[in-house]
């Protein structure tokens, strides 16, 4: 197993922890961020869709059994989420924090647009306008707000990247 | 950091077709499997995982944000000065902490009081976490099956009705409070015993709905429990009329409450596990 793969988990662990522990305690208004979603599309910009993908169907499937809904839909919007925020990797430039800061707003309004709709197939009754309003726009601003605290790592990660793939080109 | 190779970018789509489709396979078992399927089972042992991690999140959220800080930096030269400063420190942290156990104390009495005022069979239990997601209105107790506690008994603090039992692991239960936009209650007003729905909404309003506009309905006017349908006992309070709204409806008024019960803040409750006594005698 190699380091980054270790690395993944351990944040991911980390990630699960502070969404028990910490997440319930500084919810604005109802409104709880989502760390877990956030090392999904960490994990997806740095590393591609294919870890973003796996990344992001673990950590789903786990958000599933700690939440209190049905346990599936998470796993399926987190697998997404990870998937396209992945393919956006390759057309990232770290040199601005408009553009990442965006892909975690978009992000997480996709996943809770994507959770409603699943919700909505599954029969349960939602006041969708509503749910934007008062859910899904609200918690892409915290989710976004949030990242602001990883942002310098991950424009650190995306710098490297970037860098590599230069001189990978380069020879 | 890489970027990644090429051959994950080629099969990226096809482990997302996978997943997509054990993901919609998991969905389908949940619900297609009963309450004891191995889908429940496994989220009966996530709780058990999580919930001491919560409790610990719990526990260390309550009292920073109960006691604060008291420590400040003194810089005073004479020691005298400094040990009594230090002892004031102490002291207040003490007094702080035993004003905390007063309170709990004072929270404890009140539920007992209830307990007996209503002659409930109930068990007391503390709560250790709320909902980890946007979609759900829930918390979780300390307490679970191996209490006595099962999947659709009323949760109730002594300031009125919290919610019902949705989920029940050996040592931890969840609870869907009022307002979830999934709850769903029969009430009745005090004054004038007109019957409705009591449910909560997305925006984190309770609402009381299906009460016809010829009924009169005045701001203040208390909401209690009906004891139709036979999940929650008569007579528990939940709140009162906030405010009347014209609505959308010609046949029904709407009409918005106020909770008796700090669904937010609560730590301790009682769950009713057995219906009110004079009942089962009858």
């Amino acid at each position: 197993m190699g380091s980054r793969t270790l690395l993944t988990i351990a944040i991911s662990v980390l990630s699960f922890v502070l969404q028990t522990a910490v997440a319930p305690n500084i919810a604005i208004a109802g409104i709880t961020p989502n760390f877990m979603l956030l090392v999904v599309v960490v994990a997806a910009l740095v590393d591609g869709p294919l870890r973003g993908t796996v990344v992001g169907f673990v950590l789903g499937l786990i958000f599933d059994l700690v939440s209190s809904g049905p346990v599936g839909p998470y796993a399926l919007v987190f697998t997404l989420v990870g998937f396209v925020a992945g393919s956006l990797q390759k057309n990232m430039f770290a040199q601005s924090w408009v553009i990442p800061l965006t892909v975690f707003g978009l992000s997480t309004l996709l996943a809770e647009v994507a959770y409603g709709a699943i919700l909505a197939t599954l029969g349960v009754e939602l006041a969708f306008w509503s749910s934007v309003l008062y859910r899904m726009i609200p918690s892409a601003l915290y989710n976004t707000a949030l990242a602001l605290l990883v942002f310098p790592w991950i424009t650190s990660a995306l710098r490297n990247s970037t860098r590599s793939m230069n001189v990978k080109r380069r020879f | 950091m890489r970027i990644a190779d090429k051959s994950d970018r080629n099969i990226a789509p096809q482990v997302l077709a996978a997943l997509l489709v054990v993901s919609i396979l998991i969905t389908t078992a949940w619900f297609r499997e009963g309450g004891s399927g191995p889908l429940h089972s496994v989220r009966a042992g996530a709780s058990i995982v999580a919930a001491p991690i919560s409790a610990a999140g719990r526990w260390v959220f309550t009292p920073v944000r109960s006691v604060g800080r008291f420590i400040s930096n003194l810089n005073v030269d004479r020691s005298e000065l400094e040990t009594l400063r230090s002892q004031n420190v102490e002291l207040r942290a003490r007094v702080m902490q035993l004003e905390e156990v007063s309170l709990e104390a004072e929270r404890l009495r009140d539920l007992v009081d209830l307990k007996d005022a209503m002659d409930l069979d109930s068990v007391g239990a503390k709560v250790i976490s709320a909902s980890t997601d946007n979609w759900s209105r829930t918390i979780s107790l300390d307490k679970g099956a191996t209490d006595g506690i099962e999947v659709g008994m009323p949760v109730v603090n002594a300031q009125g009705l919290l919610g019902q039992v949705i989920e029940v692991g050996p040592y931890a239960s969840v609870v869907r409070l009022l307002t979830d936009d999934r709850s769903g209650v029969a009430a009745m007003i005090q004054s004038n015993r007109a019957r409705g729905i009591v449910s909560g909404n997305v925006n984190d309003q309770v609402s009381l709905d299906f009460i016809g506009k010829e009924i009169e309905v005045v701001p203040g006017d208390v909401v209690i429990t009906s004891g139709l349908g036979g999940v929650f006992p008569k007579g528990l309070i939940i709140g009162e009329v906030l405010r009347v709204d014209r609505g959308s409806s010609d046949i029904f008024r709407s009409i918005v409450l106020t909770l008796a019960a700090d669904v937010r803040s609560t730590e301790e409750v009682l769950v009713i596990t057995g219906a009110v006594v004079e009942e089962v005698e009858e």
